[in-house]
């Protein structure tokens, strides 16, 4: 396995290492099986000489508060803070203006992800994990919309976005990546040629006429 | 109000049947055994500077309050946060707690844990209100939304006249949807079936309710007018948006069995099956409200849906097997899952369309090997597949010879994906490098429109192949420095789709520092390239035919530092940065006509570009004033701004459309107060003050005050 560490391991004031002996007692679940899934490479280990054994604690940080109080939730590192103390970039995202109500308590990090398992061991595709809670735009549809079906970021950064319902780009370039325009429904004259103006209300939001964008039971063009 | 009780209840149920069972089991409370705290609150919020309560506030969006006398700008309310702890003995515990923030916001579990099993119940409610900022962007409300030059006066254009007129059946504003999330897990502990085997149950679910904003572009031919002359104005009642009602309940069992057999090898199963239920009315285009002389053509169907939601029904299983022989681990897993659509639409069911279903299974082997202490291999072979098996074809609805009623289907979608990677450990150097390469292969099987869509003008390609090589660097915790460096570089010999990137660049850095003093700093840099040049577009109108390139590319950087410190005994600071920037690069082709219809050409209308940075600065800290006093403060500033397009496409956008400028600072000011051993008094207030240059009609603030009285037990 590959060992990786963080950049700010995460702190408890007054808290010390007591190693992860003590978390096998009450979260045996966890650790029985943790040993080959991903984050089981942060494992601070690789320094015993100068710090103590971490384990558990390289993440969840310094635990004698919390195995002291009987297991108290509030006197260890859990919850997106866990997460964050590596993934900066990825807490950053969710303070940009559109991105899932994690900072409001709707949601956490471990609502979509593992973080005691890893991709090998759930084998799932984000579109199922999204679907977990999103059921209402799985379908099955009949006029599926092929990235849609394969892989939900194709259009959408689940974590955060300055654009409205977390498009990683805006509409219309979002929609322009792969479609072109038809003049006769899109242009100003709807003549079959190109070349016509092509005017804001057409342009700035595709989704107000192809509403069901994620998947459609009657019609091809997704507007119904 | 009624949700907030209904889950009141349901966790002071869960936490009295917990208690009963503590008392069955001969266990009896006493007031030295519980431990936690009671916190009473009260709050006051005031909105200053924005839209009445008429309008959804862009800071409601994910923070909807209510006062107890209805007023959603300014009121108080009651709250009540406890996490109470009952432990009779060091075999078992019981746990309640519950948090909230009004009516909209608040969660609780209550979690009973022996020896031997444990049962857990847990709920969460939320309102979101982004659906009333979408209000905003209506096409009716938005500058350029509409355009009147699309029918001028006299017109008797049909195509595309639509878009001079939006038809909204209504003026609602305060869309929001609220989401009431529950669960029961029950786990038997090893202790009962045997070292290292657990089992769990768990029962999860959710009911969403609430209005959300429906708009939909009805046919050419849909909408018709008595008489038609003097123009063919019925165009224009096409174009739509109405209120369509969300009520979605959402009902999941899982199990799962994990164990060592004899500890040969370690195994997990888990399975679940999950229904869901759309118990909202369907919409059809029945329900459409025309007013004459307008009317709905008779020949059409009017059984068609709008906005239709199957219910479905998902299950599940997983299996993984890992074993360690030496130095060698080596994992298996398999995964199916099959979804099925519960409900058809009358015209599916007239159709014959009668099967809804998706399939899909994945099978992976991993292995990693560590050849000697400072050299390991790893290697992994993973099969994945997506089966459409929906009924196809359908005449009169899902069909490859008629018009306008395929596009392309992709019916299976197979993918392949493999590696192998060699980790270093050089001995001494606190180190670990890792080089590895993967690849994966995608083969779609795909049914093209017979004589309209072919594969010359569509989105779609049969087949991704992709491989990317990628190096790690890791250093641990060296003087108190962290280092993690990766870079990756991808490239395809073929895509599929215009989203897949042909050539994608990466890099990943992070750096930290601890100081023996314990300052933290922190930073890292990001950037992903990535770019296709494989697109093609093919014109069907002349006797030879153009290919069109369909290059894109986009580049995704962030970067941010932070450091945390003590500047006196008594105080904590922390200051950190993050910059994102979305730099984007598309073509936008417009054509003739749509894909289907027989003579299509293309043509290049521009280079379209969008960049688009975001800002992120936070500071903070605490001062222990006294023994009992502790103030607490915190202000984050978020700025985004940026063009969402260039070139033609923003010459013809409004500013709203095509421009991001806007800002948020809040301000967060605490203080806590020592009353006695077991009792504080806490003060919190917040200021939220959102400023959007480019869309002011969305600007406006908030105060919010706190006040919290917490009872240690």
């Amino acid at each position: 396995m590959t060992a990786g560490n963080m950049t700010s391991p995460p702190q408890i004031p007054g808290a010390t290492y007591v190693g992860s002996a003590g978390c096998v007692e009450c979260h045996e679940e966890v650790t029985t099986h943790f040993h080959d899934r991903t984050h089981a490479n942060l494992i601070a280990t690789a320094n015993k000489a100068r710090t103590p054994e971490q384990g558990c604690e390289s993440c969840h940080g310094p635990a004698s508060l919390h195995v002291k109080s009987g297991g108290e939730p509030g006197r260890i590192v859990k919850g997106a803070a866990t997460c964050a103390s590596c993934h900066q970039d990825v807490q950053a995202r969710f303070s940009m203006a559109s991105h899932h109500p994690l900072k409001e308590g709707a949601v956490s990090c471990t609502s979509c992800h593992d973080a005691h398992g890893s991709k090998q061991a759930t084998l799932t595709s984000t579109n199922i994990s999204c679907t977990s809670c999103h059921q209402a735009v799985r379908g099955p549809h009949a006029f599926e919309h092929g990235p849609v079906a394969e892989n939900c970021t194709n259009c959408h950064n689940p974590h955060g976005s300055p654009m409205r319902k977390l498009l990683s780009m805006s509409q219309p370039m979002l929609c322009l990546q792969c479609h072109s325009l038809p003049n006769n429904r899109h242009g100003q004259t709807g003549a079959n040629a190109t070349g016509t103006p092509i005017t804001a209300a057409v342009l700035r939001d595709c989704t107000s006429c192809h509403n069901q964008i994620h998947g459609s039971s009657q019609d091809q063009h997704l507007r119904y | 109000m009624k949700t907030t009780i209904v889950a009141t209840l349901a966790l002071a149920g869960a936490a009295t049947c917990i208690l009963s069972a503590a008392h069955a089991a001969g266990t009896k409370p006493s007031a030295d055994l519980i431990t936690g705290e009671i916190t009473p609150k009260a709050f006051l919020f005031d909105y200053f500077d924005g839209v009445g309560s008429d309008r959804t506030s862009y800071l409601e969006r994910y923070r909807a309050q209510r006062g107890w006398a209805g007023d959603t700008r300014s009121g108080v309310y009651l709250d009540l946060d406890l996490d109470v702890k009952y432990q009779p003995d060091d075999k078992q515990s019981l746990t309640v707690a519950r948090w909230g923030e009004g009516q909209y916001r608040h969660g609780g579990r209550a979690q009973w844990d022996t020896e031997r099993f444990r049962f857990a119940a847990n709920y969460n409610f939320f309102r979101r209100s982004t659906g009333g900022l979408d209000q905003f962007f209506s096409p009716n409300v938005v500058p350029g939304g509409t355009d009147p030059t699309y029918f001028p006066a006299g017109s008797t254009n049909t195509a595309s006249g639509y878009a001079a007129q939006f038809n909204t059946d209504t003026d609602r504003t305060l869309y929001h949807v609220n989401r009431f999330d529950y669960g029961l897990g029950f786990t038997l502990k090893s202790g009962v079936l045997g070292e290292g085997t657990t089992v769990a149950v768990n029962f999860d679910g959710y009911l969403r309710y609430g209005k959300r904003r429906l708009t939909y572009a009805l046919g050419g031919s849909d909408v018709q007018k008595a008489p038609v002359a003097p123009a063919n104005d019925f165009v224009l009642q096409r174009w739509r948006g109405t209120t369509q009602n969300v009520d979605e309940n959402m009902n999941r069992l899982s199990w799962s069995l994990t164990t060592s057999p004899r500890k040969a090898f370690n195994l997990t199963y888990t399975g679940s099956v999950e229904g869901f239920d759309n118990r909202a009315r369907d919409f059809t285009h029945r329900d459409v409200p025309l007013a004459a002389p307008y009317f709905y053509n008779p020949t059409a169907d009017q059984t068609r849906p709008l906005g239709f939601s199957p219910d479905s029904t998902l299950s599940s299983h997983l299996l993984r097997v890992t074993k360690s022989v030496g130095a060698t681990q080596i994992a298996a897993s398999y995964n199916r899952t099959e979804l099925q659509q519960d409900t058809f639409t009358l015209p599916q069911t007239r159709l014959g369309y009668n099967v809804g279903e998706i399939r899909t299974q994945n099978a992976q082997l991993e292995i990693d090997s560590a050849v000697t202490p400072m050299v390991a291999l790893q290697g992994h072979f993973k099969f994945g597949q997506r089966d459409n098996d929906s009924s196809f074809p359908v005449a009169g609805l899902l069909h490859p010879i008629e018009a306008e009623r395929l596009g392309t289907r992709l019916n299976r979608l197979e993918a392949v994906n493999y590696g192998m990677a060699v980790v270093l450990r050089p001995r001494g150097l606190g180190s670990t490098v890792t080089i590895g390469w993967k690849a994966e292969d995608k083969s779609r099987d795909l049914t093209y429109h017979a004589s309209g869509i072919t594969q010359g003008v569509s989105n779609f390609r049969g087949d991704t192949d992709t491989d990317e090589i990628y190096a790690r660097w890791s250093a641990l915790n060296i003087r108190g420095v962290t280092l993690r460096l990766t870079s990756s570089y991808a490239w395809a010999d073929r895509t599929g789709l215009v989203a897949e990137p042909s050539g994608a660049a990466g890099l990943k850095a992070a750096l930290g520092y601890t100081a023996p003093n314990g300052t933290v700093f922190s930073s890292y840099y990001s950037i992903k390239d990535r770019e296709n040049d494989q697109g093609r577009l093919t014109d069907k109108a002349v006797a030879a035919p153009i290919t069109y390139s369909r290059d894109l590319s986009s580049t995704v950087q962030s970067a941010g530092a932070a450091v945390t410190f003590q500047p006196a005994k008594e105080a904590n600071l922390y200051v950190g940065l993050d910059w994102t920037r979305l730099d984007a690069s598309v073509l936008f082709y417009e054509s003739s006509r749509r894909r289907f219809e027989a003579t299509t050409s293309f043509a290049l209308r521009d280079t379209l570009g969008s960049v688009v940075d975001n800002y992120l600065l936070a500071v903070g800290g605490d001062y222990a004033a006294s023994k009992d006093v502790k103030l607490t403060w915190a202000y984050n500033l978020s700025k985004s701004d940026g063009d969402l397009a260039s070139g033609y496409v923003a010459r013809q956008l409004h500013p709203i459309d095509d421009t991001l400028d806007n800002v948020l600072h809040t301000l967060e000011l605490g203080a806590r107060y020592q009353l006695s051993m077991r009792r504080q008094i806490r003060f919190g207030y917040r200021y939220d003050n959102y400023e959007d240059s480019a869309y002011p009609l969305l600007s406006g603030g908030i105060h919010s005050l706190m006040v919290a009285l917490s009872i240690r037990l």
